[in-house]
């Protein structure tokens, strides 16, 4: 089983995978071995991808990147480097890659960097934010930001709050949050019950002005209450 | 042999360790460590075997795999030595050079690990890393 929300990382260093983890705050898929990689593809839903170009002697991670870039087209692929002047990086960049990353790895530029090209493939692919006052959803990246402090959602936290959001604070059925959610398949109360509470233990670590409230018998709705103004009870 | 780099830079590791305290988490430098002490001489092996064997393209992936290991961790003077290693091998200069350096890296991987070993002591004291 993999996280809920997770990036992956190629590379031989595994003081890499742990690093990349504890920056970015979410826990990364660790490979080390371009075809360990490749078989466990179709599996994967990083929110960021960290490749080492440079392996084993004779193995890169090179040959990899277009097939990475064709599975995820929008999901940020930089390459971890302790050589930016390395000939093979352009190569990188030129298959797919959209960025590097310089060993040892810094934190700030590592969220920068990341930060820096989410918003650029999200402006590329038009109209992917969502605002709800000063919370920004990207959809493309599942990720929410709250005044400079980010956190993501698995697929399914995103799609509910991205429903919550085009209600613009009117009360979604349940019935039709789990359809949307998880299409025809038949789901229980509960899937819906912990991916409210997904949401909102990601939206409380960012900030106590929005609420997800649930109307009973009505369904579920999300508002945005700067604290010190009075919560609007429904009945 | 004096070196303008010290052994340890102890702020590369506070550094790290800041990511996992902030979630209150254990600190990061006890995995790293773990880490690198259990593949440093693996790496130091195979770079002592491509010595052996005079194989430059295996001297050079351990001389530039020990390079990243040690500056993710502060290991400053080992990282600094590994690169000149590398250079001198992508610069095909003579074996006899490679020789030299690999032999004084041995002593720095041994003083590298006794660095390691006193982080994070109340007492640390970085001048005696000089």
């Amino acid at each position: 089983m993999y996280p809920d929300i997770y990036t992956l990382t190629l590379d031989d260093d595994p003081m890499i995978h742990a690093i990349i983890a504890a920056a970015m705050g979410v826990p990364s898929l660790s490979f080390t071995h371009p075809d360990a990689l490749r078989r466990a593809l179709p599996e994967l839903d990083p929110i960021a991808l960290f490749i080492d170009i440079n392996l084993e002697a004779d193995v890169s991670g090179l040959d990899l990147i277009p097939e990475l870039r064709k599975r995820w087209p929008s999901c940020p692929l930089l390459v971890v480097t302790s050589d930016p002047s390395d000939d093979a990086l352009g190569g990188a960049l030129a298959a797919g890659a959209n960025d590097f990353i310089r060993k040892p790895i810094n934190r700030n530029e590592l969220l920068a960097r990341v930060k820096a090209r989410m918003t650029e493939m999200a402006r590329q692919a038009g109209s992917t934010q969502l605002v709800l006052g000063p919370l920004t959803f990207n959809r493309l990246h599942r990720s929410l930001e709250y005044r400079r402090e980010r956190r993501y959602l698995t697929p399914q936290g995103a799609c509910l709050l991205e429903c919550l959001i085009e209600a613009q604070g009117m009360a979604v059925p349940r019935v039709d949050l789990k359809r949307r959610i998880w299409s025809n398949v038949k789901i229980g109360d509960n899937a819906l019950d912990k991916k409210v509470h997904e949401l909102r233990s990601a939206l409380r670590e960012l900030t106590a002005d929005i609420h997800v409230q649930a109307i009973y018998g009505v369904g579920l709705s999300i508002r945005y209450q700067p604290t010190g103004t009075e919560i609007e009870v429904e009945r | 042999m004096n070196y303008p780099w010290p052994i340890f830079d102890p702020s590369v590791l506070e550094e790290l360790d800041s990511y996992t305290k902030a979630h209150g988490e254990e600190p990061l430098s006890i995995e790293l460590k773990q880490i690198f002490f259990k593949r440093c001489p693996e790496i130091y092996q195979r770079l002592k075997s491509g010595a052996q064997v005079q194989s430059i393209q295996e001297i050079t992936f351990a001389a530039h795999t020990l390079k990243s290991s040690a500056a993710n961790i502060g290991l400053t003077r080992l990282a600094k030595q590994c690169e000149k290693l590398e250079d001198a091998c992508r610069a095909r200069h003579d074996m006899t050079n490679m020789l030299q350096l690999i032999e004084e890296l041995e002593e720095m991987v041994g003083a590298s690990f006794e660095a390691l070993h006193t982080y994070p002591s109340p007492d640390f004291n970085t001048a005696a890393l000089h």
